[in-house]
């Protein structure tokens, strides 16, 4: 599986990736903003994407409003500290999968991998 | 496997993104707890980290997103960690949608004000350091928040005689709720003495 991780913090990034199940992940990109995301989801680096939204340059939600309107299939995970009910609602509205609370762990991580059907 | 590596950083600037990440998750459960009350979104800014020492306080200014002034409300806290919460409020704010969540009577709402700012600093401040408290396992007990000035700026207030630091680690957050037009900064600065402390907690969490 190709994935991508974009947020604008390496610790995030950094936990993310220590949450990831074993052996699951072939390829792995990181991303520090929107931008960078987005280059990698047109380059095919992001059959899964985990998505910070409270970044620089460019934030989660305009991200998933880009894949939406440029078409392009990526399973998105949505990792935030802003988890806020609206912002919640608008993330999964624009095509997110699944909305994780920070700080992510193993346990929540996988279940929600399972519960989307990606593992 | 392949990685698509970011370069390499150093220490200072991975402590540095980890202590503005551990404070961006816990405004994250401080706006929540503030929304759930104001039933609005709290809009929040990455959280902005900055050295300063007070006799160039005016450098302070400089690297700051915005200079806030308005009414100025400071809660100490202490314990692992110590300093003080400032949280300014810019003028013009609509306390009705939280006063009325908070049972205060609906036409005393401006008598209340100031009572109504200790309020959403006690929310906003307190549910912010208790984040950062349970992230690192390290214990924070809070002062009562007090109102200390109605119109100066915030950077002013640091250079009050009565706060004891020479060089201190601020962090700067500004927070927003548009159906109450209110728009305010909280800086939390923490002297130098203790940043050392809290440094090796971090480099805990980073190993």
């Amino acid at each position: 599986m190709k994935i991508t991780v974009c947020d604008d913090s390496l610790m995030s990034r950094k936990s993310v990736l220590k949450s990831l199940p074993k052996n699951w992940a072939t390829e792995i990109t990181q991303c520090k903003h929107g931008l960078e995301a987005m280059e990698a989801c047109r380059s095919g680096l992001a059959e899964v994407l985990f998505l910070d939204l409270t970044m620089p340059i460019m934030d989660g939600l305009e991200v998933l409003e880009k894949l939406k309107s440029e078409n392009i299939k990526t399973a998105t995970i949505v990792i935030s500290a802003d988890f806020q009910p609206h912002v919640q609602q608008r993330a999964l509205s624009l095509g997110a999968l699944a909305f994780i609370t920070k700080p992510v762990n193993p346990e929540r991580l996988h279940l929600t991998l399972k519960e989307v059907g990606l593992i | 496997m392949t990685f698509h590596e970011i370069e390499e950083e150093d220490l200072n600037s991975l402590r540095k993104d980890a202590l503005q990440e551990i404070f961006n998750i816990s405004m994250g459960q401080a706006a929540d707890s503030l929304a759930s009350l104001v039933k609005d979104r709290v809009h929040l800014s990455v959280p902005q980290m900055h050295w300063v020492e007070k006799a160039e306080i005016t450098n302070l200014k400089a690297s700051m997103k915005r200079v806030p002034k308005g009414s100025i409300i400071c809660q100490p806290f202490s314990g692992f960690l110590k300093g003080e919460i400032l949280v300014c409020y810019e003028k013009g704010s609509d306390f009705n949608v939280i006063g009325e969540s908070l049972a205060y009577p609906r036409k005393q709402t401006q008598r209340w004000q100031s009572e109504l700012l200790l309020e959403i600093t006690n929310i906003l401040g307190g549910a912010c350091l208790r984040g950062v408290a349970e992230q690192l396992n390290i214990r924070i007990n809070f002062g009562p928040p007090a109102l200390i000035d109605r119109q100066s700026d915030v950077t002013a207030i640091l250079l009050n005689p009565s706060s004891i630091w020479h060089r201190a680690l601020m962090m700067e957050i500004g927070f927003s709720v548009q159906s109450m037009s209110m728009t305010s900064d909280i800086l939390i600065c923490m002297p130098e003495h203790y940043i050392e402390k809290l440094f090796g907690c971090i480099d805990l969490l980073l190993e």
